[in-house]
């Protein structure tokens, strides 16, 4: 299942920063994929296009449709036929009128909201009947298997099916191997169909892998029955491949529906989907609903097959079987059958995805001991390098991965078998490694490793949004240790692991910037409350590490230090918050720990009740900064939500600012009880009034009297009853909640 | 026999004569012979194609519901699809009817978006009007909208007939509507006539119903509606067929060509016809709820297989009242 679900909690921005949160994917790939995508053939084709009028225009275009000149900021069929001018080719020059003449009225053709008009519709016959004309009159050899491509097109559009049969035969397959050559057999395969000659047309498709054609065709047999008469008719149909592969794999979509409608809709509730609604959410994505029963019947259909022993590719019947068989959960028996699709005869492509699959069902059937870790190891290698040979570059020179379907099976592997069986296994660490591994080889998927052992902050990123060291499957698993089991895990992955290679393996090729562990221990450390204890981490990292940091923008742009009931530092959205986005200087989170210790030292031995309140109040202050309600959350965490509240494993700061607050409020001289009372009355935790503090000047609010906060308003009206000069405060004057609650 | 007996037998006769004539026009109020229609429902419409103007000579067809484009959500949006493709003249003194059919899923996109409904019938009037124009089948009176829809869309499309009909009112066309037989029991449709669809009425993936083309017992709950349903009707009787495959007595699909579906060996491929006793039971039944939903009379539809199906003078006993 290639879908990955984008969620954005919009309600998590709340002005401060643009955090949508997309939803991990569900490494769920389909596990079959024995011919070509249709994306990869259209490619191939397509280059094949662009690479002559790349050659033509000696590299100015990259293609004649999308194409463009950049020196001379001019669309590609304008420049080209300019070109073609300058040197003189008359011949060129014609066939490309004849050509934009075809992609416009292809254009034109498409059903619309604008019907042509009969005079356009004349037009359009003549130009086309003169294009068939030109067409067929053409007498050169340069540009021969474009005009052959041009008069089978234009009868096309003309609705000429017959002619382009007879054509095809007596002409157009007499030309050799060419791009073109493809294309008109494309045109002759569509006649076919359009006259009846279903079958022949299914076959071209399959041969040339036009997934959206055959699709369409061979609708009605997405199924064992479909399978079956299609095997019956021929036992080597090129459709089958497409079929079987298309069975397994809906098998698949139809299990992934089931157990996790909610993959689909966010609030789907299981319970009440019924099958046709299951049925519709399976056919969305262009897959049949495949049940159990059938796919036990194809792995007996497939047994037949084998047996009767007419197909030239068997190993096609052995994979789909054993696919199926570990879709099913019978590992044992989808061990027999892979081995056996990996040594029978069929494609090397059909070997490939049988090894493949073999090696993500024997984290099932393997006891882990030092021959399936080495086994792993090889095998995760392999499947890295199969992954590397499809690596090649766009049209802006972007290396990309054109075959992601070993990159997909090795994902597929490690997230969803291999680290869960290793946790149930009682060995976290190494799944904890292995995803460690993962996310310094496979960011994406489908794109060739970003990192190369190379920090991800030295990585060009826009917002912090692009690096990986604070998001994805391995940060979120970090962020589930406790601190002291961080720090173990940050000596495992230092140490060397004799015992067992993979574990070794998987540590040495990890990500293991130590910055970004003692950062992350230390920033735990802070969460926790233990500020002293983080020191000594936060002291390792660098300040070039936190200018490459995800929170870089905020660091440089807030201070601590301003108590956040008096002022609220808004960074402006049109503010990059992300890594370099602002020069910072030194640590902010290491002084941050530094001030609280040295604050916390001096309360505790405070002599007087005078210093007791006024440093009290400082931590108070601080420590309210440093929560989730606080500007500078970002010293406690990597990211923030308006909906959040204490994590698990993290200290109540806001609850320790409300002690210090209430102590301060009492004892000490005016102005810090002032300050106390104002703060208490102005901390979000449970909450007076909804909203607050954004309340806005129209509103109408209710203060809700069991609250905390409407207590500590209460607290603050009577100081400023008994202590009038603290009424002109603008402080005071100038906050609508306090007015609203006294007008109540 | 004396003349002042043949006097009396004349006044006798001429009497009778007027009794029968005047409890007939009591009874029926609707002489005249029905208006001969037909449905084009293909891609490709050709009306100079033998077959099909000989058909249209014979039978005295004075019109043709002509289906000009279907609308489907299209990436998310509705928009035209399947467009009729017309080789040929419609003979003379043969008028037609645009009828646009529009897929419920669009009813379902478009939910209360008054705005979307609006457009959507604003597209469709400006593309018929070019269309009618583009292909010469005009002059035409009236625009027909087909679509199947449900309680849970019933709102939505009849909030767009209203505003559909309003715009083609502006434009001098009337707006009619087909209605199932189900959609009898519901509320009247804002339209300013409608077509009643005498076909489809069982369930033709039941192997056990071998008429689920037409069969007016299985739509005997239905027919209680039809003589107080407030509208203007005509009728549509089938004349077309299905091939059904049956797997394991199971419905496999309806087979419009050979390779459309998989053929197994021990399947059943039953051929699903339109009886003439079945339509003329249906037409009987119709004509004594609801006499004038007679005054027009269409076949589904006008398709070479399809009306070479009866005999002449089959065709007369539908089209007759």
């Amino acid at each position: 299942m290639r879908r990955f679900i984008i969620v954005s909690l919009l309600l998590m921005t709340f002005g401060r920063s643009m955090a949508c949160v997309s939803e991990k994917p569900t490494y769920n790939y389909y596990l079959i994929c024995v011919e070509p995508t249709q994306q990869q053939t259209d490619s191939k084709q397509l280059k094949a296009i662009n690479d002559f009028w790349k050659q033509y225009t000696n590299g100015r275009v990259d293609g004649y449709v999308d194409g463009w000149d950049r020196k001379t900021n001019t669309d590609a069929p304008t420049f080209i036929m300019k070109l073609a001018r300058q040197k003189k080719d008359y011949e060129m020059v014609r066939y490309l009128g004849w050509l934009n003449k075809y992609l416009k009225i292809s254009r034109d053709l498409g059903d619309t909201w604008e019907y042509p008009t009969r005079k356009q519709l004349l037009q359009r016959k003549q130009g086309l009947t003169q294009m068939l004309a030109a067409a067929k009159a053409y007498r050169g050899r340069k540009l021969l298997a474009q005009y052959r491509l041009l008069a089978m097109r234009a009868n096309m559009l003309l609705g000429y099916n017959i002619q382009n049969i007879n054509y095809w035969k007596t002409t157009a397959s007499r030309m050799p191997q060419s791009v073109y050559r493809d294309m008109m057999e494309n045109i002759y395969a569509r006649a076919l169909l359009k006259t009846g000659k279903q079958r022949d047309a299914l076959e071209i498709y399959a041969r040339q892998n036009d997934h959206q054609s055959m699709r369409w065709c061979v609708r009605h047999y997405r199924n064992l029955s479909g399978i079956k008469a299609i095997y019956a008719r021929d036992a080597n149909s090129r459709v089958l491949p497409y079929l079987v592969q298309d069975f397994v794999n809906n098998v698949q979509e139809t299990q992934d529906v089931y157990t996790r409608p909610s993959a689909f809709i966010p609030d789907a509730d299981k319970a009440q989907w019924t099958k046709k609604e299951y049925t519709e959410a399976i056919e969305e994505v262009g897959a049949r609903a495949i049940y159990q029963d059938e796919a036990q019947a194809f792995i007996a259909f497939a047994a037949q097959v084998l047996k009767e022993g007419k197909t030239t590719t068997p190993a096609l019947w052995h994979e789909a079987t054993g696919a199926l068989q570990l879709l099913l959960g019978n590992y044992s028996a989808a061990k027999t059958a892979l081995a056996q699709a990996i040594t029978a005869e069929g494609t090397q492509r059909m070997h490939d995805n049988a090894r493949a699959i073999a090696d993500i069902n024997s984290v099932y059937t393997e006891k882990m001991d030092e021959q399936q870790q080495n086994h792993l190891i090889k095998e995760i290698e392999w499947m890295r390098s199969m992954s590397k040979l499809t690596e090649t570059k766009d049209d802006q020179g972007i290396t990309y991965v054109a075959d992601p379907y070993f990159a997909n099976m090795l994902q597929r592997m490690v997230y969803n078998h291999l680290v869960p069986e290793l946790q149930k296994q009682g060995n976290g660490f190494l799944a904890l490694a292995m995803l460690a591994n993962m996310d310094n080889h496979d960011n994406d998927g489908t794109l060739p490793s970003i990192r190369k052992h190379v920090p991800t902050y030295y990585q060009p990123a826009n917002s912090y949004n692009d690096l990986p060291d604070w998001r994805g499957d391995y940060y979120d698993a970090l962020q589930h240790l406790t601190v002291d089991s961080l720090k173990q895990y940050v000596a495992y992955l230092h140490a060397t692991h004799t015992d067992s290679p993979l574990a070794e393996a998987a540590c040495k090729s990890s990500y293991l910037n130590d910055d970004y562990y003692n950062d992350l221990i230390g920033t735990r450390l802070m969460a926790a409350g233990h500020f002293e204890e983080a020191i000594p981490y936060l002291k390792k990292v660098s300040t070039d590490f936190i200018y490459n940091s995800n929170i870089c923008g905020y660091i440089g742009r807030r201070n601590y230090q301003r108590p956040r009931w008096f002022v609220h530092q808004i960074i402006d959205n049109t503010q990059e918050t992300g890594p370099r986005s602002v020069d910072i200087t030194g640590n902010q989170k290491l002084n941050f720990c530094q001030d609280v210790t040295k604050l916390q030292h001096l309360y505790q031995n405070a002599g007087s009740d005078s210093l007791r309140t006024q440093v009290g109040y400082v931590l108070a202050s601080l420590l309210y900064q440093a929560s989730y309600e606080g500007d500078c959350w970002y010293l406690t965490h990597y990211d923030w939500s308006c909906a959040d509240t204490v994590r698990t494993g993290d200290r109540d700061l806001i609850l320790d600012a409300i002690n210090y607050l209430d102590e301060c409020s009492l004892k000490g001289d005016k102005n810090i009880q002032f300050k106390s009372l104002y703060a208490l009355a102005f901390i979000r935790r449970d909450n007076a009034i909804d909203g607050y503090p954004y309340v806005f000047s129209d509103e109408t609010v209710n203060f809700r009297k069991d609250t905390r906060q409407y207590k500590a308003l209460a607290k603050l009206y009577r100081f400023l009853t008994f202590n009038p000069d603290y009424q002109s405060n603008p402080y005071v004057s100038h906050c609508d909640v306090l007015k609203r609650f006294l007008e109540q | 026999m004396n003349e002042k007996r043949q006097s009396g037998f004349c006044t006798l006769l001429l009497a009778s004569l007027l009794i029968v004539m005047l409890a007939g026009c009591r009874r029926e109020g609707h002489t005249a012979q029905p208006r001969r229609s037909v449905y084009c429902w293909q891609t490709t419409f050709a009306p100079n194609d033998s077959t099909v103007a000989a058909f249209i000579r014979h039978q005295r067809i004075t019109h043709i519901y002509l289906r000009y484009f279907d609308v489907v959500m299209t990436n998310g949006t509705p928009m035209p699809n399947a467009s009729v493709n017309v080789v040929g003249r419609v003979p003379k003194g043969v008028t037609v009817t645009p009828v646009v059919y529009i897929t419920n899923d669009c009813m379902k996109a478009i939910g209360q978006n008054y705005t979307e409904a609006t457009d959507l019938a604003n597209k469709i009037l400006r593309r018929v009007g070019q269309m009618t124009s583009t292909l010469q089948l005009g002059p035409v009176n009236e625009l027909q909208i087909d679509c199947d829809w449900t309680i849970s869309t019933r709102r939505t499309y009849f909030d767009f007939l209203s505003v559909l009909r309003n715009l083609a009112h502006e434009q001098h066309l009337q707006l009619s509507t087909t209605i199932r037989f189900h959609q009898l029991t519901q509320p009247v449709p804002p339209a300013d006539r409608g077509v009643l669809m005498a076909y489809n009425t069982g369930d033709v993936r039941d192997i056990n119903n071998r008429y689920p083309i037409l069969n007016i017992a299985d739509v005997k709950s239905y027919l209680r509606f039809l003589a107080t349903y407030k509208l203007s009707l005509s009728t549509a009787y089938p004349i077309f067929s299905w091939r059904v495959l049956f797997r394991g007595d199971h419905f496999v699909g309806i087979l419009h060509s050979d390779d459309d579906y998989p053929i197994l060996p021990g399947d059943k491929i039953i051929t699903r016809d339109t009886d003439l006793r079945h339509i003329l039971e249906a037409h009987q039944t119709i004509s004594e709820l609801r006499p004038d939903a007679h005054d027009e009379i269409i076949l589904y539809d006008l398709q070479t297989n399809n009306i070479k199906r009866f005999q002449v003078s089959d065709y007369e006993k539908i089209y007759h009242r």
